[in-house]
């Protein structure tokens, strides 16, 4: 059996950027990725030892395309419903791929006899695309190169937008929750109005399924268009008819399966994600490894926005109020009083003395006092769809939740406590995703307002694995001894199958889990929130902190986060005495 | 074994270094750990034909440290000259490795050194020193490591001209890694593939990357008859993660480059 978790760093390290691996529980026999997450066929879980060669193979070739930016979206849509194209272009591009990178390439891949060709491979992968969707013969293309899916990558970029309109529909509540109790399938005649029953609402800004349908069927007939008039290629010899057929079959299957199941890759499997249990409050108990959380990094399609002015440095004030957290005692030397004799610095005073000068002070002594910052924080953004309505000003929530996490973020992180930060949204238990924004470890740096520039706002929010990771890494991460989680979520609780009291008890449980663990926790919510009651029964009043804008935190951000951190030392002394006393 | 001390340039470093040598202008390396600062000077230093004094700064380093300070013996007291005055004295190349580390107090020594004075102010003698023309100053500065509460004052690194190294490029890592150990370029190749590779996971379990010191050493032990294997997670692995999960990884990776 082959476990794909341990190709983890191939991948990354040869596609530059955080990538997760899955073993794929279908039947595709090619491996091919979505720009976020590589997929292995399920082959390669029975393949025996002796073919294990390919899997690593596989990895390669695919975090090579990942890397080479050969996964983007305008070409990808020129390939669906062309699986053999699909297939010509993988190859060119994994050619192409291999001399680009081929500096941080294993020297294993690049010896492989299918990697020497003599001809040069295309300039870029536009080039890659014309030249596969032409009659020009193209290089063989063994099993292990795998293969692009146009549609697993555009599904998720469709299916992004689909969620993102649902949950802000949600948000408004208007979303009426009802599984389906057929499955549609991809010619059944009546998928469209009963879809489209299901997304029409006189209240959503224009409507969802309509926009989703321009979107990519516009998309569809425009390009046909063009392909016609520009007379090349292959594209241009099938009628357009075809390709929009193609185009529409494929993607009425993917929004019929929307709203009801995971959109994304089939995460079972052997996969390198982190299993947290769940509270079920109506059985009493836990279920164990139930939501499966999978640290990725912020990428978006499109291309950074440009959060220039979003993310600016906060103002003295907060630092001010911020400066007083998480202090330790710490021994000090040369000082003017203390407890103890510092003895170099004794003897310093005495050879001063005997040669005749006179110590300017005598700062002889050791003394403790409290300036060691001993606080890890970790930031956890909600960057769930929900997150991207907008306000009367026409600022997004999620815009001020950004901007208030890189203030808050920058401002411990200069006063010199430990920071990390992610942002979270899910797709179900399978697929609770955890965006890195800032390691422990990493030194702030430009990078950090490069991801957060990366972030779109879509899924949905599972705040109990939220918590669930945002401790695990305060506790095995960080090690402080005073360890605060911050969350800034805009209070929808809401997930496939993890909504009101089931998705409150877990969350409830969770923070119950880490304030027992000596994790402190605290909650903002920027830009009101429309379930301040759920909310507060979940976080406690004194741990809550609900404003318009990210400024207000200012006030009382201390006295919140005093008090959390106040609440868990002094369980930790009880704690501790009631241990002393048995 | 005695390495040589030939350096192969990546860039301007060692033009760069010796017309700052010429002008009495002081030099501050920046750059991550393990891509060669030390060796850098070292090479200067034998070019120059200077003698080089190294000071590695920690956090307890004092002025007194540096310009050297009174010693009881017996009942008397004599002074012993620091490091920094014993440069000025002989005219030599005087090194600050990791210069941040070291307390504030030490800038008020380096300001009228670095500077067009060049002059070191030996207070408990009373006395000022002129530095004389061989004298030079360098500083050395990882800026990827220190938190933003240690940091060089803008006063000090303006002062300095800065020559930042980078790890080299893949055909110079190459050339140095035969060069330094005598390893074969097909298995140079092999490690600096996968030193490259190493350096684009920014995982969290990896805070430094795999430097050319660890690929040095990594061929240094192959060619010693050390599998390469083994000589990969000996001297890359091992420094770079106590992790467990990030090990194995690592080690996978390792297995598909060297292989």
């Amino acid at each position: 059996m082959i476990d794909a978790s341990r190709y983890l760093f191939l991948a990354c390290a040869v596609a530059g950027r955080r990538v997760a691996v899955h073993v794929s529980s279908g039947s595709e026999t090619l491996a091919s990725s979505d720009g976020q997450a590589i997929l292995l066929p399920s082959t390669v879980l029975q393949d025996d030892a002796g073919d294990e060669q390919r899997t690593w193979k596989q990895v390669v070739a695919q975090a090579a395309l990942i890397g080479a930016g050969s996964l983007q979206l305008q070409l990808l849509r020129r390939l669906v419903g062309r699986p053999d194209a699909a297939r010509r272009y993988a190859c060119l591009e994994v050619l192409r791929a291999s001399r680009l990178l081929a500096a941080r390439m294993p020297t294993a891949f690049l010896d492989l006899p299918e990697l020497r060709h003599e001809h040069a491979p295309p300039q870029n992968a536009a080039d890659s695309l014309s030249w596969a969707l032409s009659r020009r013969p193209v290089p063989e293309s063994p099993a292990y190169f795998g293969t692009v899916r146009p549609l697993m990558a555009l599904r998720k970029a469709i299916s992004e937008e689909g969620w993102s309109a649902l949950t802000q529909q949600q948000a408004r509540g208007e979303f009426q929750h009802k599984q389906p109790q057929r499955q549609f399938d991809d010619d059944d005649a009546t998928e469209e109005s009963a879809l489209l029953r299901l997304f029409q609402n006189p209240f959503a800004a224009g409507n969802a399924m309509a926009e989703l349908l321009n979107k990519i069927l516009g998309a569809g007939t425009s390009k046909g268009g063009r392909e016609k008039k520009a007379g090349e290629g292959a594209g241009a010899e099938l009628p357009v008819g075809s390709i929009e057929r193609a185009l529409r079959r494929g993607v009425h299957a993917v929004l019929a399966r929307l709203p009801f199941e995971v959109p994304d890759i089939d995460a079972r499997g052997e996969s390198a994600g982190l299993r947290y249990p769940e509270w079920d409050i109506h059985q009493k108990k836990y279920r164990p490894d139930w939501a499966m959380v999978e640290e990725v990094e912020a990428w978006r399609p499109e291309g950074a926005r440009d959060l220039g002015e979003v993310l600016k440095p906060a103002g003295h004030e907060l630092k001010r109020q911020l400066g007083s957290l998480g202090l330790d005692h710490q021994m000090h030397r040369r000082q003017q009083d203390g407890a103890e004799l510092d003895v170099g610095r004794l003897l310093d005073a005495a050879i001063d003395l005997a040669t005749g000068h006179s110590p300017p002070s005598l700062d002889v002594y050791r003394a403790s006092r409290r300036t060691r910052r001993d606080l890890a924080i970790v930031v956890g953004l909600d960057i769930s769809g929900s997150t991207g309505e907008r306000s009367g000003a026409g600022v997004s929530v999620f815009d001020r939740q950004l901007q208030l996490a890189y203030r808050l973020g920058r401002t411990l992180n200069d006063l010199g406590d430990t920071v990390a930060m992610f942002g979270f949204h899910s797709w179900g238990r399978n697929l609770v995703r955890s965006v890195r924004l800032k390691g422990p470890e990493e030194r702030w740096s430009a990078c950090v307002a490069e991801r957060f520039a990366q972030l779109e706002p879509v899924g949905y929010t599972r705040t109990g694995a939220a918590i669930r990771h945002g401790a695990r890494m305060l506790r095995t991460d960080m090690r402080l001894p005073n360890r605060l989680l911050i969350l800034i979520t805009d209070g929808i609780a809401y997930d496939q199958d993890y909504e009101t009291a089931y998705a409150q008890g877990d969350a409830r449980k969770a923070l119950e889990e880490a304030r027992a663990a000596g994790t402190a926790c605290v909650c903002i919510c920027v830009g009101g929130s429309s379930d301040a009651d759920q909310l507060r029964a979940v976080f406690g009043a004194a741990n809550l902190l609900i404003v318009d804008e990210p400024q207000q935190v200012t006030t009382s951000i201390r006295r919140v986060c005093r008090q959390a951190l106040g609440a868990v030392s002094q369980r930790r002394l009880q704690s501790s005495t009631a241990r002393a006393s048995r | 074994m005695v390495r040589s001390t030939a350096y192969i340039a990546s860039g301007k470093e060692r033009e760069i270094f010796a017309a700052a040598s010429r002008n009495g202008l002081p030099v501050l390396l920046k750059g991550p750990t393990g891509c060669g600062k030390t060796r850098f000077v070292q090479a200067m230093a034998e070019a120059l034909g200077r003698p080089l004094i190294t000071v590695a700064c920690h956090e307890d380093l004092t002025a007194g440290d540096l310009v050297g300070r009174f010693l009881l013996r017996g009942g008397e007291t004599v002074w012993e000259d620091g490091p920094l005055t014993r440069a000025v004295r002989d005219g030599a190349i005087c090194y600050l490795d990791e210069v941040v580390e070291a307390r504030a107090d030490t800038t008020v020594v380096i300001h009228p050194l670095a500077d067009h004075r060049r002059e070191l102010n030996v207070e408990r003698l009373g006395v000022k020193l002129i530095a004389p023309p061989e004298f030079m100053l360098v500083m050395s500065y990882n800026p990827g490591y220190q938190s933003v509460l240690k940091d060089l004052k803008p006063s000090t690194r303006q002062r300095m001209v800065s020559i930042e190294l980078r790890f080299p490029s893949p055909e110079i890592e190459e050339r140095i890694l035969v060069q330094e150990t005598g390893i074969d370029i097909d298995n140079a190749r092999r490690l600096v593939r996968l030193g490259q590779a190493i350096r684009q996971l920014q995982h969290e379990g990896l805070p430094e990357a795999a430097s050319t010191r660890t690929l040095v050493s990594t061929a240094l032990l192959i060619k010693d008859g050390v599998a390469p294997q083994d000589a990969a997670e000996a001297a890359i692995t091992g420094p770079l993660t106590d992790d467990p999960v990030a090990a194995k990884q690592l080690l996978e990776m390792m297995r598909i480059y060297i292989a």
